[in-house]
């Protein structure tokens, strides 16, 4: 896929992305970066530095929580994992997303929503 | 900080552990190692970016940021030294004048008596007329007895009587001590109880020693009376003390916390009360009252009203028309209380009225210093620009302006600290004696902490305005260079009005302090009609019942019959005064010279109609009718005060008992009785007694003002002390039991004080010379808070117009350095000097008189609460206005003067090249 056609993240959703992305366990920042870019199929244009303010931001919210351990390869790592806080208000911006997406798409393209 | 550091690290540590994996990982996918290393970096961005942002996020970034705005903000305040001392000073000044008033105002009105549970303490004023239900007074012991017996919202009344039946002599004691002056407060048995302070040692009164005329002679001294005369003896109570000649014991000794009444009231004594007093509707009681526990004010108001309908029925001669009113005792300590114990007036209006003042130099000072900080803004948007430009978020900029002016602030609120002390202690230095709680009053914590709120709001204020206007900034503008920007209009509407603002605040500030002054000049340029400079007084009074004896009625009044022998030992003690060394001239009066509104007797002049005597009025006869002030003097009073002599002679040895009685009246007197004759040789009687003589006009004299604050030339009658009634009339009869003596020195009449307490003892070791001073500290007494308000309101009405001044001065310096471009050009086109001081004085006109104006309806609506500290001037004097607005724009013309010369002077061909 060329550069091009990659799709700068609007505001917010990185967030979304990175709890998302943390659902299914525990794992590093490499490992998120990695899992993002891999399940967008390479759409998304993450740069891998940015994933790092996002973390901290939402560790201070109470969303996610993290602690050192070891990576696949033996090194050492800091892995994240979701809280029961980030649990909740995955679900609640995924409905909410949902919703924004159904209203964009139908002034977008009416007649598919008709 | 080291949590900062370590968080630093684990990033650092983090961010290596990311890049290593996703080289590995893309090494593991065929790429070269180094290639690897140059994809993972580029995909991972800017490190530093990365770690500032992390950072931003961090609750302790801000504060070392914030740290490192504020040492630029020093820097910069080290850079423009001038600025930051202006900003600092008004900052200082406006701090230090609140705080030094708000310390007067908590002592004074605040603090609360050292008694326990103040809060369910109350007054119960006496309303004497329940139609001006703002006129208070003192109760009736009638009254007390009620309340104490009957009202149901109080747990306890207690009542304590004005100094009248307190002033004493405490006399010679085994240990051979010299008598002296004591004051003391009679007060009811229940009163100690009310306020709920046990003596320290022995015990109060009981009802049993507080019986009607029979009052047992026990006392209760005050912890200074124990010091000071007893040196703290442990076995004091039970010693017996001669007070007023009857052998007197101690019972008790207050705690040394105890201050309800002052720290001049040395002992305490039951109410002594006379059978006249239980049936008198007069008052002279002050009651004082517990509230049960959950009984209100307003509660007990009610069931004090309820009372009143009551009392007034079960004896309407005692009771009729009277009502109470219910005071908290914060409120009711706030009041000035006479001699009489009389509320005569309130130190909680005066101190709101210097509250308000101080209001007004405070906002004067933040207006100072966000016109100051508006101008450095004004100069710096270029640099505010370039950073909005350069993606510093508004927030960003704002934290900065706030981190700038916050060493001001501090600098500010320091300095205003230890102007505070200074001031307090100058406050104290000069305030009068009596001022309430003056030896507590002094910087405490509280204020402290008051001081730095008024800082932090007004440092934040000072940020935020500038720093709203700065984040308003157009970014495009500044850069390009343009002076003559929308919001640099805006920012210059928003000083001028902060400068019309102070200059109106000034004003009434300078209205008021105008008042003050004009009511000081009108008090002393008052003619006296003598002379007090060097003369010395003090009172010397024998006990009553030596002096006075019922001896039955006239007209409605108790009549005395005066010990002839009181007469005599004040002749001695005069005659044994003309040899003090140092003494020119020694005399002796009744009524303290310049002591207020003295006794008036009617009179009757021999070959004219008697006027009508109405009983009902008074004990000596109805206001308005034929009635003259009275006063018994020696022989030479006159020509000690320096009171001229206009005719006929003064007095002299042979004006005796035994010779024909005679009298010297004053120049009104003279003027209104015997305008068309000779009063020489006219015949007066003296209506106040029976079987009184004629006596005969022997001289006139010049007139006395009664005091500095009184300039009615009322008639007075003098007569030979020695010649006085054998008998008096009514309560009056107090002033039989003694002099004021009147001595002309040389030198410091106070340093004579000794010798003259030697020759008086000479004559009569157990009366005291007391009160002793000099005439001038009298009449200084009279005007002594007119004076320190003056004193005070003038300091605030001249930092205030400084203030201003530096306000506008500001203003016109930044407008001309503004059009110096535009003044250059019209000058280049032929404009003079003249009309560019014209253009400029124009700006500079409106401004003042914008301010003016808001001042003078500011001044009205304002310096009304002023009216009872006034003398002789309304609070609406329009000399006084005109004055204050004359000096104001005065003011403001030399502090415009700068730079309205420098505008006048600008170089057509420098001011076009610039920029």
């Amino acid at each position: 896929m060329g550069r091009a056609d990659r799709i700068q993240l609007l505001q917010g959703t990185l967030d979304l992305l990175v709890l998302q992305t943390l659902v299914f366990g525990p794992l590093h920042g490499h490992g998120i970066a990695t899992t993002i870019q891999q399940s967008s199929e390479d759409a998304l244009l993450v740069d891998h530095g940015s994933l790092y303010p996002a973390l901290q931001r939402l560790e201070h919210a109470g969303l996610i929580a993290s602690e050192w351990g070891t990576s696949d390869n033996n090194r050492r790592a800091r892995f994240y994992k979701l809280t029961r806080k980030g649990r909740t208000r995955l679900a609640d911006e995924t409905d909410r997303w949902e919703k924004m997406v159904r209203a964009v798409a139908r002034i977008l393209k009416p007649q598919v929503a008709r | 900080m080291t949590f900062r550091w370590r968080r630093d690290e684990e990033l650092e540590e983090e961010i290596d552990a990311h890049l290593a994996l996703d080289i590995q990982g893309l090494i593991d996918a065929g790429m070269s190692p180094d290639e690897a290393r140059r994809v993972a970096h580029r995909r991972f961005g800017s490190r530093t970016v990365v770690r500032e942002h992390v950072r931003e996020g961090d609750p302790f970034f801000g504060l070392e940021t914030f740290l490192r705005d504020v040492v630029y903000g020093v820097r910069s305040l080290r850079r423009n030294a001038g600025f930051a001392f202006a900003a600092a000073l008004s900052l200082a000044l406006g701090i230090a004048v609140n705080t030094v008033i708000f310390s007067l105002l908590d002592k004074a009105l605040l603090s609360q008596a050292a008694v326990a549970d103040p809060g369910r303490l109350v007054v119960l004023w006496n309303v004497p007329d329940r139609a001006h239900a703002d006129a208070i007074g003192t109760s009736s012991i009638p009254r007390y007895t009620a309340f104490h017996d009957e009202a149901r919202s109080f747990e306890s009344v207690g009542a304590f009587n004005g100094v009248a039946c307190g002033v004493r002599t405490l006399g010679f004691d085994q240990d051979g001590v010299p008598a002296e002056r004591i004051i003391g407060q009679t007060v009811s048995p229940s009163l100690f109880h009310v306020l709920g302070v046990p003596p320290l040692m022995g015990r109060t009164f009981t009802n049993e020693e507080d019986v009607v005329d029979h009052v047992a002679p026990v006392i209760v001294i005050s912890h200074r009376m124990w010091e000071r005369r007893f040196h703290r003896a442990p076995d004091i109570l039970g010693t017996s003390v001669t007070l007023n000649r009857v052998p007197t014991t101690i019972i008790g000794v207050m705690p040394a916390t105890f201050d309800f009444f002052g720290d001049t009231i040395e002992f305490f004594a039951p109410l002594c009360l006379t059978r006249g007093q239980v049936e008198s509707r007069v008052g002279g009681n002050t009651l004082i009252a517990r509230l049960k526990p959950g009984a209100t004010i307003t509660q007990a108001q009610a069931d004090l009203d309820a009372l009143a309908v009551h009392l007034e029925a079960s004896a309407p001669a005692i009771h009729a028309g009277i009502g109470t009113r219910v005071e908290s005792l914060q409120r009711a300590r706030a009041r000035m209380i006479d001699a009489g114990g009389q509320p005569s007036g309130d130190y909680g209006a005066a101190l709101l009225m210097l509250q308000g003042a101080v209001a007004c130099v405070l906002l004067i000072a933040c207006a100072n210093v966000a016109g100051l900080l508006l101008a450095r803004t004004a100069g710096r948007r270029q640099e505010i620009a370039l950073r909005l430009a350069l993606g510093a978020a508004n927030a960003r900029v704002m934290r900065q302006f706030l981190a700038e002016s916050l060493p001001l602030a501090v600098a500010g609120g320091l300095i205003g600290v230890a102007l505070s002390w200074a001031g307090l202690r100058l406050f104290v230095a000069t305030a009068p004696p009596d001022f309430p709680r003056l030896d507590r009053v002094a910087l405490d914590l509280r204020v402290l902490g008051f001081t730095a709120l008024v800082v932090t709001f007004a440092s934040l204020l000072f940020a935020i305005v500038p720093a709203l206007q700065a984040s308003n900034v157009h970014l495009v503008e500044p850069l390009r260079g343009s002076s003559q920007s929308a919001t640099g209009a805006d920012r210059q509407r928003l000083r001028r009005w902060l400068v019309a603002g102070q200059m109106a605040l000034a004003l009434v500030l300078l209205i008021g302090a105008g008042l003050m002054v004009h009511s000081f000049a009108r008090a002393i340029s008052n003619e006296l009609g003598a002379n007090p400079a060097g003369v010395l007084t003090f009172d010397f009074r024998l006990p009553p019942y030596d002096t006075f004896k019922l001896a039955g009625r006239y007209r409605g009044n108790n009549l005395y019959d005066v010990n002839p022998a009181a007469a005599l030992t004040f002749d001695r003690v005069y005659e044994r005064l003309q040899r003090v060394p140092g003494v020119v001239s020694a005399a002796a009066v009744n009524q303290a010279p310049f002591g207020g509104q003295p006794l008036q007797v009617p009179f009757v002049v021999q070959g004219r109609p008697a006027p009508a005597f109405s009983s009902a009025v008074g004990p000596l006869g109805p206001r308005g009718s034929q009635v003259a002030n009275y006063f018994a003097v020696t022989a030479g009073y006159f020509a000690t005060l320096g009171i001229p002599l206009r005719q006929g002679r003064d007095f002299d040895s042979h004006d005796t008992p035994d010779h024909q009685p005679v009298v010297i009246i004053n120049e009104t007197m003279a003027r209104q009785y015997f305008a068309n004759e000779d009063p020489l040789g006219q015949l007066i009687t003296l209506d106040i007694v029976p079987d009184e003589k004629p006596r005969e006009v022997v001289g006139v004299v010049g007139d006395l003002s009664p005091g500095r604050l009184e300039d009615r030339h009322v008639a007075a009658v003098y007569l030979p002390q020695l010649q006085q009634t054998p008998q008096f009339v009514g309560a009056p009869v107090y002033i039989r039991t003694g002099m004021y003596f009147v001595l002309r020195t040389t030198g410091e009449p106070m340093r004579l004080v000794p010798s003259i307490k030697q020759a008086v003892a000479e004559v009569d070791h157990t009366t005291p010379v007391a009160g002793a001073k000099t005439i001038e500290q009298t009449l200084d007494a009279d005007v002594r808070y007119l004076r320190l308000y003056m004193l005070l309101l003038g300091i605030f009405g001249a930092v205030a117009a400084a203030l201003a001044a530096t306000g506008i001065y500001g203003v016109m310096a930044c407008l001309v350095a503004q059009r110096t471009r535009e003044i250059g050009i019209r000058m280049a086109l032929g404009a003079r000097p003249g009309a560019v001081l014209v253009m400029i004085g124009r700006q500079a006109g409106w401004l003042v008189a914008a301010g003016v104006v808001v001042g003078l309806v500011g001044a009205l609506a304002l310096t009304r609460v002023l009216q009872s500290m006034l003398y002789g001037v309304s609070p609406t004097d329009p000399i006084t206005y005109a004055g204050g607005s004359l000096l104001l724009a005065l003011v403001a013309v030399v502090a415009c003067l700068v730079p309205a010369r420098r505008a006048a002077a600008i170089d057509p061909t420098i001011a076009l090249r610039q920029e």
